[in-house]
């Protein structure tokens, strides 16, 4: 029932966004406005069609149909209600339906924010562009990664998700988050086209755009975070970021988005970076593909992955298509993309967000680089070698240290130019403010070089956005915190705290292994751990060892050890004591058949809940830029995006010759 | 502020900074590492033969525990890092269990591009600086006009 | 010198010329062309089951025994030794461990002996799996670096050790008890 549903709701979503994508194509080519104006009607049907997937999805979860192939992987009926739901995700067949459930949602979203304008060319080409990506995913799921399959004699329980993706409620959050970021890039994308295609390069798709841009940064930012932290109290070994190659392609797009929110500023002020931008944006669309193509592909995994999927090519294949169309169109544009803007100074605003994008796309450039050079070698004369942390850290340190020196000084900059002696008189409290954070640092340990410069420079981070916040704050009071500058403030905020505490959890770990039995103590950086007792128990048919140890005398914590018998494997389950210097990470290695003792690992590594307080922030930050701050009259979009009327009737109407 | 009391903080904060930081240094461990912390080092940057990416230390597997093991062994037996790295990349043929690329031949491409694009990326941004500027001086005063006017508008 | 002019030259000097944008472009796309073929082409095949060991002398093997004894492979000199590296929990190893008791009771006048070492697993549960599956041959618990000299990632995989110390065959999950004798006859 809930499958040839499912299988409808697919079909009817297929067939409306192709519907969709062919009638705005239609009358984008023949200049029926009535035709690309119906994209709105269109993301109705195709929101409808994406949401009757999922509930259908979600109905054959709950309801434990395990005649469908899907729930039969990926569920048991012992399964706790929230890992149920969260099975959706829990393998590549629901993933895209999720993935496609966003999407629609967000194309609706775009057709009602901008409903009055819907007829408008630009709009047309951005809704066309959201309709085939639509398209594309449905189509997906029509045949390589049909979720609906079903067999004819369903076996009486399920097998459960991976073990690793059922014992922490992050795994309901962490991948939705992650979605709504990678999903939501496809917005500025979509525009991007748009402009290209009308040939209105000027600033107003930048603007129109610049909420969903910031909105689905500040989301990709938390599911980056919070994925992270998930591999921390989930994985057990006490490491949250590994630089293996499905974090890494994670990391791509944020790199690359995070280098757009600061350049589009330079091309709103100036209108300078116009294929910069346009390169940017379109970066980070192509790399939340390639993202999800790696992930699902196995192509960089080692060699006893048995992931392989026909997703794979299509992917891969939608990516070649992106990427294509977009440097053919910008190939195309490339006479009117010219800008005459110059920057006075380097010592500004602007002259500092160059340095920025400099420094992010050698990240990026790092990243992309380490991740996909053993391919490479590999095809070029067959030799095999690896890329591993040592390289990244070696090379990322120096990025992120002249980064967080940008961070400190750029906010103090005036657009234009600034003296010396003005920078020297802004300069000085947050610089104190960074002495401060070093002799903390230093009198809690910090003893390398680097470490310590990373210290000073975050916490002149952190001084020089509060500086700019308090100045804010006086001039408007709380209003003062809302609003783009302050809400990038206060994420400047949570990434110095997220950098404290990545760079004092990278430098300093105490580790122990210890066979405790009933009444023995370990003792660790100071901190004593006593083992109290060992339960044996049984928990959704998988047996369950649970050791009860306290920490510094008064905090019991549980860490356990289940095997699970549909997958052979047993899982540890850690328990965290968190704390604001440190967290005391503890994880059962073995439990002794006989006798009541446990092999315990003791992980004491500092400041590492600073790093999730830090994503959290930011993602407050993002929330705050969102919020109008009524500064300033908000410009009118459509005067905006008309403002360089002067070659957009033309070459649009040369588009539409050369299409028809 | 006056300025000379501003100057005389700033040379307060960086003679802080070298001493704070001269301290941390100073109290660095620097005695040679122990056989336990060479045998550390070298597991932290050798890769799992079958866990994605995973280094020995990070994975739990049992061919992880036993290069672990191999490593301790070797180390243990007097080899030094250079030697234990090539009995271990001989364990497991066809695959590259340094975390770290070579420094040398086609390889070192990898250590080598990012910097070179770097550099690159530095000096195309200080030309364009020249550029900006030179051209900012020759019409400077229309051009500072037009951006005055457009600060004032946007703010 | 007329004001246009000068403004266009102007222009030039600080965008760059469209043709280096164009060259810009092309470039890039080539470069990206070339990316999506590096991934598209690219072979997944597992490298090749073949043990770099075959035809080398056999990497040193002791430890103790589930039964509390030792054993070590030097001391087999002289007599055909299948060596098998196994966990109970995994599935392929069950499905093999019929053929491995075939071989072993073949061979019972002593003119080959089975070892088998646990891979990540307790003692128990290896007890538990000879208890139930049969074979009384020596199995070594403590494996610690074993696995990785004979290069042996998962399990199961199964060495023939010849008289002379050389490995003289190799199997990842098929070993049969007759391909081994076919071995051990050939080589005879």
């Amino acid at each position: 029932m809930a499958a040839s549903l499912g299988s409808l709701f697919v079909v009817f979503g297929f067939v409306s966004a192709a519907l969709a994508a062919i009638s705005i194509s239609i009358g984008l080519a023949t200049d029926r406005s009535e035709l690309v104006s119906m994209s709105g009607k269109w993301s109705i049907w195709t929101l409808l069609a994406a949401t009757g997937a999922t509930v259908a999805m979600e109905y054959a979860l709950l309801a434990d149909d395990f005649s469908m192939n899907y729930v039969a992987r990926n569920s048991t009926r012992s399964l706790p209600l929230l890992y149920k739901i969260a099975a959706l995700w829990a393998s590549l067949e629901g993933s895209i339906i999720l993935w496609t459930f966003v999407l629609c949602g967000y194309i609706a979203a775009v057709a009602w924010w901008f409903s009055k304008r819907l007829d408008d060319r630009l709009l047309g080409f951005a809704m066309l562009t959201l309709f085939v990506v639509a398209a594309f995913f449905f189509g997906l799921m029509l045949d390589v990664a049909s979720p609906f399959g079903t067999q004819a004699n369903p076996p009486l329980d399920g097998l459960g998700p991976n073990p690793l993706l059922q014992n922490h409620p992050l795994m309901a959050i962490h991948p939705v988050m992650l979605y709504l970021g990678y999903v939501g890039f496809t917005v500025p994308f979509a525009f991007a086209i748009g402009a290209l295609a009308t040939g209105r390069l000027g600033e107003g798709w930048l603007i129109e755009t610049r909420v969903w841009t910031v909105a689905a940064w500040g989301f990709l930012t938390l599911g980056i975070v919070l994925g992270a932290w998930w591999s921390y109290e989930v994985l057990g070994w006490g490491g949250y970021w590994a630089w293996d190659p499905v974090e890494n392609v994670s990391l791509l797009p944020w790199l690359t988005s995070t280098a757009f929110i600061h350049s589009v500023v330079v091309q709103e002020r100036r209108g300078m970076l116009r294929v910069w931008n346009l390169s940017l944006i379109v970066s980070t669309f192509a790399l939340t593909i390639l993202g999800t193509f790696v992930t699902r592909s196995g192509v960089l995994e080692s060699v006893h992955e048995f992931s392989e999927s026909e997703v794979g090519p299509m992917l891969l294949g939608l990516f070649g298509v992106v990427v294509g169309v977009s440097i053919a169109l910008i190939f195309w544009r490339v006479d009117i993309l010219r800008s005459t803007g110059a920057i006075d100074s380097p010592v500004s605003r602007e002259g500092s967000f160059l340095g920025n994008n400099l420094l992010f796309a050698g990240f990026a450039f790092v990243v992309m680089l380490g991740t996909m050079f053993p391919l490479l070698v590999e095809a070029l004369n067959g030799d095999q070698l690896s890329v591993g942390s040592p390289y990244f850290d070696r090379l990322t340190a120096p990025i992120g240290l002249a980064l967080l020196f940008l961070m400190a000084i750029s906010p103090l900059l005036s657009w234009r130019s600034t003296t010396p002696d003005v920078l020297s008189e802004r300069a000085l409290m947050p610089a104190v403010t960074g002495v401060v954070v070093l002799v903390v640092s230093v009198a809690a340990g910090a003893d390398s070089i680097a470490e310590m410069f990373a210290y000073f420079l975050a916490g002149m981070v952190l001084g020089s956005a509060g500086q700019q916040l308090l100045a804010a704050v006086r001039r408007r009071g709380m209003a003062g915190l809302t609003g783009r500058a302050s809400g990038g403030m206060v994420a400047h905020i949570g990434l110095a705290v997220l950098a404290l505490g990545f760079v004092a959890s990278q430098s300093h770990t105490s580790e122990v292994e210890a066979s405790l039995s009933p009444g023995e103590s370990a003792s660790v950086a100071g901190h004593k751990i006593e083992l109290i007792d060992r339960i044996d128990r049984i928990d959704g048919g998988n047996p369950v060892t649970e050791v009860s140890l306290v920490v510094d005398g008064d905090e019991i914590h549980r860490p356990a050890l289940t095997t699970y018998i549909n997958y052979a494997m047993a899982v540890g389950t850690p328990s965290v004591a968190t704390g604001w210097s440190d967290d005391v990470y503890l994880v059962v290695l073995d439990v002794s058949d006989s006798g009541d003792s446990a092999l315990i690992r003791v992980i004491v590594r500092p400041l590492i809940g600073w790093i999730w307080a830090g994503g959290l922030i930011m993602a407050l930050g993002t929330a705050l830029a969102l919020t109008p701050s009524g500064r300033r009259s908000k410009p009118d979009p459509i005067a905006s995006s008309e403002n360089r009327p002067d070659k957009s009737v033309t070459t649009g109407g040369e588009f539409t010759g050369a299409s028809a | 502020m006056s300025p000379t009391a501003r100057n005389r903080a700033w040379m307060g904060v960086l003679l802080a900074v070298v001493v704070v930081m001269g301290v941390g240094l100073a109290r660095a461990d620097s005695s040679p590492p122990t056989l336990s912390e060479r045998a550390q080092a070298l597991k932290e940057t050798t890769l799992c033969p079958v866990c994605d990416g995973q280094t020995v230390v990070e994975s739990n597997v049992p061919a992880a525990a036993s290069i672990r093991a191999l490593i301790d062994e070797r180390v243990a037996a007097g080899d030094t890092d250079a030697q234990v790295r090539e009995v271990v990349e001989n364990t497991f043929p066809g695959q590259a269990l340094s975390a770290i690329p070579p420094g040398d031949g086609f390889g070192g491409l990898v250590w080598v591009l990012p910097i070179v694009a770097l550099a690159v990326g530095a000096a195309a941004l200080v030309l364009a600086f020249r550029r900006w500027s030179s051209v900012a001086d020759r019409r400077a005063t229309e051009a500072d006009r037009v951006l005055v006017a457009e600060a004032r508008a946007s703010r | 010198m007329s004001g246009e002019v000068d403004r266009s030259a102007d222009d030039s000097e600080t965008t760059g010329s469209p043709l280096w944008a164009k060259v810009g472009t092309v470039i890039v796309g080539l470069v990206l062309v070339g990316f999506i073929a590096l991934l598209a082409t690219r072979d997944d095949e597992a490298g090749s089951g073949v043990s770099r060991l075959l035809g080398r002398a056999v990497p040193e093997l002791e430890g103790t025994t589930l039964d509390g004894g030792s054993f070590d492979i030097d001391a087999a000199r002289g007599r055909w030794v299948l060596v098998n590296f196994f966990a109970s929990w995994c599935v392929p190893c069950e499905v093999e461990h019929p053929e491995l008791v075939d071989f072993s009771e073949r061979h019972d006048d002593g003119s080959a002996v089975v070892v088998s070492v646990l891979m990540g697993d307790t003692p128990e549960n290896g007890r538990a799996f000879f208890d139930l599956r049969g074979g009384d041959w020596p199995v070594i618990i403590d494996a610690d670096s074993a696995p990785a000299r004979f290069s042996v990632p998962q399990v199961p995989e199964t060495f023939l050790v010849s008289p002379s110390g050389l490995v003289a065959g190799h199997w990842t999950t098929d070993f049969t008890a007759d391909s081994a004798d076919e071995i051990i006859q050939a080589l005879s």
